[in-house]
């Protein structure tokens, strides 16, 4: 295998991109919650493509990486689940999923 | 330029426009089974990076349970009226904010790869960022433009294709890159260093992390336990 790592970078910054994007423009929250799912993968993905840059020279660490995203997966499942939580549970409040809605804290 | 690259950049543009596709998608269920797909390309480009154990648990982990449980949430709530709403930014506003981030990319990867200089590339990069402000404040914004269904998928795939013709061309020019690849040990990406790290080194944030699963489940439940049970065991208790 030869050739540069780059791409892999790019398709990082270009998914972590769109997800602050979907964030910002979609109203639905199990919308929002994915494109989340989107940018720590684009995270990973960078974890990942580095670990391999550094897989010859410094094996040790290389696999630290490894463990830092199977961290990452653990708390995006965490994450996930209380999210999924809150958005059924504000969905029987107020039949409805848009994250516009509810502003009874907005001072 | 060599297969693995023509390979790795040939998933990156699928994976890319199926994370367009989620993020655009008026029905959420499209969105999930794209995100199906953008989950299964970055999985498929762990592979490309040998990183073999974990490309199996993004399988199961991303596409097997949390993408089950949006899915079966989507299912419960029914997909219906309460989605969609054109998108909230606006479609001007999307594209200025995507072609500065391919120009910040584009300028970045030209400094870093010497062809202009650093100085030169990061202050282009701070004109790009100075001047997107006003370009943002003076396009119509998402109430003024009565954006044509589909248009902003279309915008978004046009900064994307660009983006990506352009680094294909750099590609083709440039052996080698910033941060070749060279051979790397036998097991790497295997399970067995893993685990080895996780249950030496890493066991305490290990720990921790079957904890934070542990209080996510307990939190979930509590969270959607029914009110009316709640208010039963108050009276009980009265």
């Amino acid at each position: 295998m030869t050739g540069s790592l780059d791409i892999f970078l790019f398709l990082s910054i270009g998914l972590f991109s769109l997800g602050a994007l979907g964030v910002l423009m979609r109203r639905n929250a199990l919308l929002v919650l994915m494109a989340i799912e989107l940018m720590l993968n684009a995270v990973n993905l960078a974890f990942v493509s580095f670990a391999r840059s550094w897989a010859s020279a410094d094996p040790g660490n290389a696999d630290a990486a490894q463990v830092f995203v199977l961290m990452i997966m653990g708390v995006a499942a965490a994450e996930a689940a209380i999210g999924i939580a809150i958005v059924v549970s504000i969905f029987r409040a107020r039949a409805s999923v848009s994250v516009d809605e509810p502003g009874e804290l907005h001072g | 330029m060599s297969a693995f690259m023509l390979l790795s950049t040939a998933i990156a543009a699928l994976t890319l426009c199926s994370a367009v596709m989620v993020i655009t998608s008026r029905v959420p269920i499209h969105a999930a089974c794209f995100l199906i797909l953008t989950l299964v390309g970055v999985a498929a480009e762990y592979v490309m990076l040998e990183a073999h154990t974990l490309a199996v648990l993004q399988i199961l982990v991303y596409a097997g349970a949390i993408v089950v449980l949006i899915v079966f949430v989507l299912m419960l709530m029914g997909s219906g009226p309460n989605d969609e709403e054109p998108v909230g930014l606006g479609v001007h506003r999307a594209v200025i904010l995507g072609g500065l981030v391919v120009a910040m990319v584009s300028m970045g990867y030209a400094g870093v790869h010497g062809w202009i200089t650093r100085p030169f590339s990061v202050a282009l990069q701070v004109l790009a960022l100075v001047g997107s402000v006003p370009a943002l404040l003076l396009v119509p914004g998402p109430e003024e433009e009565k954006a044509r269904k589909g248009s902003f998928r279309i915008s978004v795939g046009a900064v994307l294709a660009v983006g990506l013709l352009v680094f294909l061309g750099q590609a083709l020019r440039v052996e080698g890159g910033a941060a070749a690849a060279s051979a790397a040990a036998d097991d790497y990406g295997t399970l067995a260093p893993l685990g080895e790290l996780l249950l030496g080194p890493y066991v305490f944030s290990f720990e921790i992390i079957s904890l934070l699963l542990m209080v996510a489940i307990v939190g979930a439940v509590a969270l959607l336990r029914r009110r009316e049970e709640a208010s039963r065991e108050e009276e009980v208790k009265e």
